[in-house]
């Protein structure tokens, strides 16, 4: 390592204040703790023997939406984001981590047949405890999910989750041969998402796969400090793809993309794959906002608006940056210019439009209500822009904007991925009815029956695993 | 401190807005000069009865009161390094009145400068005090700094426009100094004898600034020279001229190279320094103007003078130049920043002083500052391992200021003494003017609580609790 590299590693928060300008934690709780100079200073004093990792130093650690603004900003050129990650794996590794929540973590993230059944179980218990809010389109549900305890604006789970519907080779074209990823939210939550996906790679002639056996991309495991887990995930998500001998792997979720791109490098190293493996794989993984852009959208200086024929009103859509996508993979230009040559409608900026809305993975599962007032600060930044739909590309985003909006009273203001919107202005009519309906479409599991449902996976499981689910709703 | 006085403080603020735990003393132990002293509780009193009482109770328990805005000083004047009670102003952040007519703002101490601009701007008006760090420092931090800025050569700095305080005095007084009017002769001015004494006088509750009209127009130049010395030329030129600008600031070429990354244009590698330059006023104004000092510039021997003629142009450059400060720590991790100031046609003196001593003691300085109103920012760059040149650079630091006040100017321009400069306060003040300022220290605060050990209050072996950054 020459010298300024290890300069680089060395280089330390100088505890200018600046990064307080653009936390937005900072700018709903004014306090030294919200910013990264706050948490700079407390890990620094564990690590330098003044302090203990207590149960307080752990919650303002974890007190952190990761959005990466603060590492953007700095003058310094400090590594906030991966200082606080560390600082939270060493919690782990010192058995600091809230219990309920490692075990949550180790056991069910990572053991992806586990968190599939609890996501199924939950899926049934939603039908027993779901109560409508008047929402217009009536998609809102508003329930306590088993990992969420306070009242919010959740979306259901889909009926049929994406990979279930989805294996293998799911389009054969003599263009490229794709895989999707499409991560847990997407499969879970909005798989229609992901069919959108596939139909925009279907007219652009590609082979597109779902590889079986991919599971969790490890996010809010390695936001949790459980970096072992992780690194089993990675390697687990690494074999899936390479069977396929894929051209590129797609993902429409920033998180994940984020995540595959960025450590699953370090990750697989650490797992000892060999350097040559790892390059072919991380290389592959584009955000489907990047891989449509390279390989079908019109030069955006040339994309004029155009109405659609028969004078079809235009829509006018805002786009929201997710912090994965854009502080993380660089993919900024690209959703943007996607809109702009998409017929029939109409882009206007909103203010602030990167900085994040607030939901930062598992942040707002335990602090909601500061979630939700940085949500209220883009919210009224959306509503500012008068525009009928709000267009992103992180299905975590998705979700907590909605809250956000029905929150606000403005649930009839649209929540878009970007996929929706392509799918809905520039497809074939028949298949954008079809991938649309089952990305937003509400409830339909009758209450009896999911309580008889229920009843039958808890009882189909082994006993350890019964164990790890009474705890997934502990928490 | 113990356990009752600790209950006392919690009654009066309330249990939730103060703490003792150890990690929020932690949270308040530093500021950006980056120095640690652990107080021995934080609280956030949200107003002036609350601070008179905590205040009282410190008179009778007799612990350390210690004011903080946002803990961006860089002399380290919001550190308890007696000990004692962080009292923040955070929760005091609220902008009460903003009068276009009288184009005057109320606001709590707490609030944000950048936050009074955005106010301000929306009636047209704007608060001159500029600091770089006026998006994340409070305005009662830059009343009890003086604080400057980039706007200070033509503007002048804080002191200016504050009219009126409300102040709770070290005895608990709750006190309303000076007057919303612009005149105002009505007994001694105890509004500029606050303003500036670092906490040490009284902790500011409120304030009344003055704001003036944005001007309509900006014109910003950025002007490159081939040496130094006549980058200096320049700016005693553009200041000898009839043309004011607004700004005036320098950077060398190390300080340039540390934020080039925010420039859109590549500076040529045979520029050793760049003059940021603004004019504002009339259109007609600021382009007559800007004419005038563009021609002083290549007069000077500029190599070249460029003008941002879009906003996001001039954006780029203002962003640069406000991250300088902390930018500069990535060449080394260790910087001793001094802020100097000495009447602006000695600024050419000042800057070859300067090169000098960088090489008789063989250390890398960085200079970059406000040229116009002959305040330079002497950054030392050490690597606090090499223990030698730390020494070296301790040296180097006396006859900079032994240099400064030989031209006839000061320690500091605008950062304050605080406990950084507190050690070489006697080299610009002769004895008789430091008694007369103990004098008055004594009469208001007899029991020494608020703020103690800052300025030339200088007490050693109370620096020596400074946490170090090793165990133990
Ligand atoms: C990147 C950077 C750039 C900077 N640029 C400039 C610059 O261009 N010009 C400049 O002048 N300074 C500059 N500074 C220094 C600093 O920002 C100023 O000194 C600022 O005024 C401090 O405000 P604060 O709210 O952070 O006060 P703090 O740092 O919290 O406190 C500073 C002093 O004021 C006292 N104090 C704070 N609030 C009160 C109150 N309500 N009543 C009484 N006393 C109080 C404290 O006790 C302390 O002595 C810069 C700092 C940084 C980190
Ligand atoms: S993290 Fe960077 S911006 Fe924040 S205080 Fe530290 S040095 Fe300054
Ligand atoms: S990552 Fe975001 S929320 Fe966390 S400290 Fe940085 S700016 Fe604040
Ligand atoms: S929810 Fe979206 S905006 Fe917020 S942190 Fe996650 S990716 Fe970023």
């Amino acid at each position: 390592m020459d010298k300024d590299q290890t300069r680089q590693l060395k280089r330390q928060c100088v505890k200018c204040g600046k990064c307080q300008t653009v936390c937005p934690l900072f700018s709903v709780r004014p306090i030294e703790a919200s910013a990264a100079r706050g948490k700079m200073a407390l890990a620094e004093a564990v690590t330098q023997g003044h302090l203990d990792e207590s149960d307080t130093y752990r919650n303002y650690l974890e007190t952190c939406l990761l959005c990466g603004a603060c590492e953007e900003i700095c003058p310094n050129k400090v590594q906030t984001l991966s200082a606080m990650l560390g600082a939270r794996e060493r919690l782990v590794a010192n058995g600091r981590s809230k219990s309920g929540k490692k075990l949550i973590l180790e056991n069910v993230v990572g053991r992806p047949r586990l968190l599939d059944l609890a996501m199924r179980l939950g899926r049934n218990f939603l039908g027993l405890a779901f109560r409508r809010i008047p929402a217009e389109s009536g998609i809102r549900r508003r329930f306590p999910l088993p990992l969420i305890t306070r009242d919010r604006t959740l979306p259901s789970l889909a009926d049929n989750f994406f990979t279930d519907r989805y294996k293998g080779q799911v389009n054969s074209g003599s263009g490229p041969k794709v895989g999707i990823f499409p991560g847990c939210m997407t499969n879970y939550f909005y798989p229609g998402t992901a069919e959108g996906i596939i139909g925009l790679l279907k007219k652009l002639g590609a082979s597109v796969y779902v590889p079986e056996g991919q599971v969790c991309c490890g996010m809010p495991a390695l936001t949790g400090g459980a970096r072992e887990v992780v690194r089993k995930l990675a390697c687990q998500n690494l074999e899936a793809f390479e069977k396929y001998e894929l051209d590129a792997i797609v993902t429409g979720c920033a998180s994940c993309g984020g995540n595959l791109k960025e450590n699953y490098g370090g990750l697989l190293r650490e797992a000892g794959v060999e350097d040559q493996r790892i390059e072919e794989f991380t290389s592959k993984v584009f955000d489907i906002n990047e891989y449509l852009f390279r390989h079908r959208a019109p030069d955006p200086r040339e994309g004029t608006v155009q109405k659609e024929e028969g004078g079809k009103e235009e829509l006018i859509v805002t786009y929201h940056h997710p912090c994965h996508l854009h502080r993380v993979q660089g993919v900024k230009a690209e959703p943007i210019a996607l809109i702009q040559s998409t017929p029939g409608v109409r882009y206007v900026p909103m203010a602030d439009d990167q900085r994040c809305c607030g939901m930062g993975g598992s942040f707002s599962l335990e602090h909601y209500d500061m979630a939700k007032e940085v949500n209220d600060q883009k919210v009224a930044r959306i509503i500012e822009t008068g525009a009928d739909a709000v267009v992103t590309s992180c299905p975590a985003c998705i979700m907590h904007i909605r809250d956000g909006l029905s929150r606000n009273q403005r649930g009839d203001i649209e929540v878009l991925h970007l996929t929706e919107l392509l799918q809905r202005y520039d497809c074939e009519k028949q298949e954008a009815g079809k991938a649309l309906d089952s990305g937003t479409r509400g409830l339909k599991t009758g209450t009896y029956d999911a309580e008889h449902r229920t009843q039958n996976i808890i009882r189909g499981l082994k006993p350890a695993d019964k164990r790890d689910y009474l705890l997934l709703f502990e928490i | 401190m113990d356990s009752s006085v600790k209950n006392q403080i919690r009654t009066i603020v309330g249990k939730e807005h103060c703490s003792d735990r150890k990690e929020d003393l932690f949270l308040y132990s530093y500021d950006a000069m980056n120095r640690r002293y652990l107080p021995d509780m934080v609280a956030h009193p949200s107003s002036a009865q609350e601070i008179s009482r905590l205040i009282n109770l410190a008179n009778e328990k007799l612990f350390a009161i210690v004011p903080r805005g946002a803990g961006t000083g860089l002399t380290g004047g919001s550190l308890a390094v007696d000990g004692g009670l962080v009292i923040t102003t955070s929760r005091m952040n609220r902008i009460l009145e903003i009068d276009p007519e009288n184009q005057t703002a109320w606001v709590e101490a707490g609030v944000f400068n950048g936050d009074l601009q955005s106010a301000a701007a929306a009636h047209g008006l704007f608060f001159p005090p500029d600091p770089a760090s006026m998006d994340f420092s409070t305005l009662g931090g830059n009343a009890a700094e003086n604080a400057g800025g980039a706007r200070a050569v033509k503007y002048g700095v804080t002191r200016d426009y504050v009219m009126a305080l409300e102040v709770v005095m070290p005895t608990g007084e709750i006190v309303h100094t000076g007057s919303a009017a612009i005149k105002s002769v009505t007994g001694y001015d105890l509004t500029r004898l606050i303003v500036g004494s670092e906490g040490t006088l009284g902790v500011i509750t409120r304030l009344c600034l003055k704001l003036i009209p944005i001007p309509e127009a900006v014109g910003t130049m950025l002007a490159a020279f081939p040496e130094i010395n006549t980058a200096a030329k320049a700016v005693a030129m553009i200041m000898s001229s009839r043309v004011t600008p607004s700004t005036l600031e320098f950077m060398d070429r190390t300080a340039v190279e540390c934020v080039k990354e925010y420039l859109q244009d590549d500076i040529p590698p045979d520029v050793a320094a760049l003059l940021l330059i603004e004019v504002d006023g009339s259109p007609s104004v600021v382009e007559a103007d800007s004419k005038v000092l563009e021609k002083k510039c290549l007069e000077a021997g500029a190599r070249y003078v460029q003008s941002a003629r879009e906003s996001e142009e001039r954006e780029a450059l203002w962003t640069a130049r406000r991250s300088l400060s902390p930018a500069i720590m990535k060449i080394r991790p260790l910087k001793i920043n001094e802020d100097v100031a000495v009447p602006r046609m000695k600024i050419p003196d000042l800057i070859t002083g300067i090169e000098e001593l960088a090489r008789k003691h063989r250390l890398t300085i960085v200079n970059f500052g406000h040229a116009g109103d002959g305040n330079v920012h002497v950054n030392f760059l050490l690597d606090p391992e090499d223990k030698e040149e730390v020494s070296r650079a301790d040296h180097c630091v006396k006859e900079l200021f032994q240099l400064v006040i030989a031209l006839g100017g000061t320690l500091s321009g605008e950062h304050g003494i605080g406990i950084a400069k507190a050690p070489y306060l006697d080299i610009e003040l002769e004895s008789s003017a430091t008694d007369v300022m103990k004098k008055i220290k004594h009469a208001l605060d007899p029991n020494n609580i608020l703020n103690p050990h800052k300025t030339f209050d200088y007490d050693k072996t109370s620096l020596e609790r400074e946490l170090s950054p090793h165990n133990g």
